[in-house]
């Protein structure tokens, strides 16, 4: 099966019995958005960091393009891991790297040409806008700015699967807007799977192809956002009616 | 490389600090070696005493050199270099009796280095000491500094093995000193001395076992003197005197043998005069029996002293020496010269005479004749001081020399010197003798060459006539003197004043280390038929060290250099090892916990007791950074001082200086000590535990960049030295690594951007070819094999 597949994946930490993920699966197309919901602590970060094999399962498997990557050790694993895009809550910009020595760190591990890199990381950086920033150092830049030089790290990568922790989380509410912006571009273009962790709805209805809701390590719901929201099956997907109604109502206020 | 940087700094720290401190020593001592001696004139006597000394060392030391240097305390210094070919155990050993015959003379001090010096040396020891020192290897040749025993070495590395073997010497004997509240009679001592000796042998158990042996009192202490505190009384002061006198007029005999010689002291010997014919016995037997007895053979064996003790010698400075055993005359052994004040007196006086003769006859100028006289005089002129200086210091009331031949007369009787009416006859001829050389002769004739000097333009040659008399008299009484009887009165006394035990109130006993007092006091008060308790408190038992073992004054001076140094070194290497823990072990144990942390995610545990093993696995790998943090302090702060060490050992300057044997080992020798290392490696370790413990304090890594690196696919290694390392603080890995990183450095000095000093490693960690393949190319598929291409392109456009 073409994109990626996620088959009963179980995650405990260290020194706690709780599960963090229980026999999770998920499938997401190439060019499908998959937008993941739920409250704090139901898994969704560890889902994603499971699936790049940031952390290591319990139990279960993860396909891309049919390659078992639970399987995948050492060179093989990192290899893997240069076809996905991580973009994480925290910016994680390498601070002693200029913006574009951190978009020129993929292609380059990649062993692609220092010019064609350089083009690669340029135009990963014009794509979210901040071609023109390419010397600074990351500290000289805003928040938003950060997270959208972050993205511009994942993009020059060219990845085939993009995973999105949460990118407006730590952000100041002015700055949401340009990473929204950035991120529902990628998702019209449907160049590639993605995988988008979030709390805001009207994002997610926005951007989704599809939406999954979890709880307690457990996926719960799933389902277009139209449908999901419009007529949800459990008391989550009721939550998260409630919050677009309330939401539609304060912008009708508003307007 | 960090354990080369720390002792690299400690010891340029250490250098700077004794190159600079022995730089002052130099200053205050001059270079090594560049003088031996440094003798102490009063300032009173400083200039006279500067030409004396300068005399006296162009004859008896010739060659040896003269730098006046500062004047301190009232005491004038003159630093000596003494020649080698002088530098033997006779002439050092005569040093004492040399430059005491310098007015003003207070003392000397030996800057001869390598040297070990076993200070207050008790007489009781000085043979076993002697004779130890001849049987050391390593011991060039030793002599005699008042109590001290100087020992020349061969080379400074002797040091530190003649120092340890002198030390065990020392330690086990000890010298045990009672000191009663009251003086008891002579005999009483001495059978208290032998009962308690026998008493403390006893309890050692065994018969035949002597232990503890008394030691005899009086002479034994050169520093005693005629007014000594050691309960002399008026016979044995008038005793010493009479040695003093004695001292004077003996006929000394310097030895030399061709090969180190058998003879010890004691032994007696046959002088033949050189210029004789025949051999042995028929040689002897053509002259008068002069006989010799040896009093100190050298530690080379190959020359040594002797007193003639039987016979007259008038014949010249050289002579033949001859062994004798049992009376009978053996063979040839050796030469010697002769060294008879006496005979230079009648000389002296001989010449004095001659002249006021023939300036008598011929109406000669008189100031001419006396300049000669008194040059001839000076000899004579010498023994009137010394009579002066003995008649002032008598304890006695009567100051003339019957004291003296009343002290001999005494003597002979109580010892019955050779036996029975030879001695008695011997003692009385001697203090006839001494009677001879009248004191009011010898003042009279001093005031008629004062008279003669203060008159010499007016003088009448007529005058001269009562001077010559005075001295044909003093020439005649000086013929009259026996060599033998002196010699032999002079050994007898010392015997005498060696072996008695005069009245007084101290004791002494020589032993093994170790006695307690409370068994002294018992065996004392047993005694004394006392009780122990009854003895008096205020009888105080003290216990005195063999001898001390004392590095020279350079080494001591030296000492105190290294010991700055070895302290600026431990502080260095201290500093240093911290810098290097907190600048690169810091930010190495903080990644490691994070990657730790990190790969912690990577383990899979589905089962409760895989996730219980996971958890025990992952609490002793949190021990780990402490571990290596402790491991690293230690090796950083122990290796870098052994390194120093080695490295100051092999330079010329190790040794230790906290045992007596490395203190006085001198700062040439070439010694490492393991031992130093421990508080460096104990404070090393301490450091490196607090910087394990407090490493993410100090050196923060954001796991999130862990996470980022990770996710763009880097490896641990890779996240370590591009990224957690260089975001780190600049240290020494920091420096290294700037040669293998890769990634960015070069670019951004071709952009511009910032300028670091970078060297590209062709093939490097991500040109793809150095490791055979590239960053991602491990085989399989078309995309790697295009990669790895796409590597080597990469690699050539840098």
């Amino acid at each position: 099966m073409a994109g990626l597949m996620v088959r009963g994946l179980t995650k405990h930490f260290p020194g706690s019995s709780k599960p963090v993920l229980v026999d999770f699966n998920l499938a997401v197309a190439p060019g499908e958005t998959v937008v993941i919901m739920g409250p704090s602590g139901a898994g969704k970060s560890t889902l994603l960091r499971v699936i790049d094999r940031l952390l290591e399962p319990d139990e279960g498997e993860v396909f891309w393009n049919g390659i078992p990557v639970h399987q995948l050790q050492g060179e093989q694993l990192r290899r893997w891991r240069r076809q996905v895009g991580f973009v994480f809550q925290q910016h994680s910009l390498f601070e002693r790297m200029t913006v574009l020595e951190n978009c020129l760190l993929g292609p380059r591990l990649a062993g692609i040409p220092e010019a064609q890199a350089r083009e690669r990381a340029l135009a990963a950086l014009a794509r979210v806008g901040l071609a023109h920033l390419a010397d600074r150092w990351p500290a000289q830049l805003s928040g938003g700015e950060r997270q959208r030089v972050a993205i511009a790290r994942a993009l020059s990568m060219e990845p085939e699967l993009m995973l999105w922790d949460e990118p407006t989380a730590s952000l100041d509410p002015l700055l949401v807007g340009e990473v929204k912006q950035c991120l529902a571009a990628l998702a019209a273009e449907r160049s590639c799977a993605m995988l988008v962790v979030t709390h805001e709805v009207g994002f997610a209805w926005e951007i989704a192809s599809r939406v999954v809701l979890m709880e307690a390590g457990r996926k719960v719901e799933e389902g277009e956002p139209g449908e999901l929201f419009s007529h949800p099956r459990t008391e989550l997907g009721r939550k998260y009616r409630q919050l677009i109604s309330e939401g539609l109502a304060l912008y009708l206020t508003n307007k | 490389m960090a354990v080369v940087t720390v002792a690299a700094g400690g010891l340029l720290a250490r250098g700077a600090t004794e190159a600079f401190l022995a730089r002052l020593v130099e200053g205050y001592l001059g270079e090594e070696n560049s003088f031996d001696l440094l003798v102490q004139i009063h300032t009173a006597d400083a200039e006279a005493g500067r030409q004396a000394l300068a005399e006296l060392l162009a004859r008896e030391l010739p060659g040896t050199r003269i730098k006046v240097g500062p004047a301190l305390g009232g005491q004038q210094n003159y630093f000596l270099t003494i020649p080698a070919e002088r530098k033997t155990a006779r002439d050092l050993g005569r040093l004492d009796a040399l430059l005491a015959r310098l007015s003003g003379f207070s003392g000397y001090t030996v800057l001869m280095h390598p040297v070990v010096t076993v200070s207050r040396v008790h007489p009781a020891f000085r043979p076993q000491i002697q004779e130890a020192a001849s049987s050391l290897s390593g011991v060039k040749l030793w002599f005699w500094h008042g109590d001290d025993l100087v020992l020349l070495l061969e080379n400074p590395e002797e040091s530190a093995q003649v120092s340890s073997r002198l030390q065990r010497l020392l330690q086990r004997s000890q010298v045990y000193r009672l000191e009663l509240p009251v003086p008891l009679a002579a005999g009483e001592l001495s059978r208290l001395a032998d009962g308690v000796a026998a008493r403390l042998n006893a309890g050692e158990g065994g018969e035949g076992t002597a232990r503890y042996q008394p030691v005899p009192l009086n002479g034994t202490r050169s520093s005693g003197g005629l007014n000594g505190s050691w309960g002399a009384g008026d016979l044995e002061q008038a005793l010493r005197a009479a040695r003093q006198v004695l001292q004077l007029y003996v006929t000394r005999v310097e030895l030399r043998f061709p090969e180190a010689t058998n003879l010890r002291s004691g032994d007696r010997i046959l002088l033949v005069p050189a210029d004789l014919a025949g051999e042995g016995a028929d040689a002897g037997s053509q002259v008068a029996a002069v006989v010799a007895q040896v009093t100190e053979v050298a530690s080379d064996g190959t020359d040594g002293q002797a007193l003639v003790v039987k016979g007259q010698w008038n014949g010249g400075e050289a002579a033949r020496v001859f062994a004798m055993k049992d009376d009978r005359v053996g063979a040839e052994i050796g030469s010697a010269t002769i060294d008879s004040p006496r005979l230079k007196l009648i000389a002296a006086l001989n010449r004095a005479e001659q002249l006021l003769t023939s300036a008598q006859s011929s109406g000669q100028e008189l100031p001419q004749v006396l300049d000669e006289l008194e040059a001839a005089l000076r000899g004579v002129e010498k023994l009137l001081d010394r009579v002066d200086i003995l008649f002032q210091n008598s304890p006695v009331e009567e100051k003339d020399q019957l004291l003296l031949t009343l002290a001999l007369r005494v003597l002979t009787e109580e010892l019955g010197l050779t036996g029975g009416e030879n001695g008695e006859r011997a003692g009385t001829a001697l203090g006839e003798d001494m009677a001879g050389l009248d004191r009011e002769r010898l003042m009279r004739l001093r005031k008629g060459i004062e008279r003669l000097q203060q008159q010499s333009a007016l003088a009448d040659p007529s005058q001269l006539a009562p001077l010559l008399v005075d001295l044909k008299g003093l020439s005649g009484s000086l013929r009259d003197l026996n060599d033998g009887q002196l010699g032999a009165s002079l050994l007898s006394l010392e015997q005498y004043l060696q072996a008695s035990t005069a009245a007084g109130s101290h004791l002494e006993w020589r032993g093994p280390a170790g006695l307690a007092e409370e068994r002294l006091r018992e065996a004392v008060a047993a005694e004394l038929a006392e009780a122990a308790e009854t003895l008096p408190a205020s009888a105080r038992i003290t216990s005195l060290p063999a001898g001390i073992i004392q590095p020279d004054a350079r080494t001591q001076l030296l000492t105190v250099v290294r010991s700055a140094g070895r302290l600026v070194n431990f502080l260095s290497v201290a500093v240093l090892t911290l810098l290097v823990l907190l600048f690169d072990q810091a930010t190495v144990i903080a990644a490691w916990k994070v990657v730790r942390r990190a790969k912690q995610r990577h383990v899979r545990a589905n089962r409760s007791w895989e996730r219980v093993l996971v958890g025990l696995r992952g609490a002793c790998e949190r021990l780990a950074p402490a571990i290596y943090g402790v491991c690293t302090g230690a090796l950083l702060a122990g290796g870098g001082s052994f390194v120093g060490l080695v490295l100051n050992a092999a330079g010329g300057r190790g040794g230790d200086v906290t045992t007596p044997a490395g203190l006085a080992q001198g700062t040439a020798g070439a010694f490492a000590d393991l031992g130093a290392c421990q508080l460096p490696l104990i404070v090393g370790a301490l450091l490196g535990l607090l910087v394990a413990l407090a490493a993410e304090r100090l050196s923060p890594v954001p796991e999130e960049q862990i996470w980022a690196g990770e996710s763009l696919g880097l490896s641990y290694r890779q996240i370590l030295e591009e990224i957690v390392i260089p975001t780190g603080r600049p240290g020494l890995y920091q420096l290294l690594l700037a040669v293998s990183r890769t990634l960015f450095t070069r670019a951004r000095r071709d952009r511009g951007v910032r300028s670091q000093a970078v060297k590209r490693r062709p093939g490097g960690l991500y040109g793809g070819t150095s490791r055979g393949r590239g960053p991602t190319g491990d085989g399989g598929t078309g995309r790697e094999r295009n990669v790895e291409g796409e590597g080597k392109a990469w690699q050539v456009s840098w």
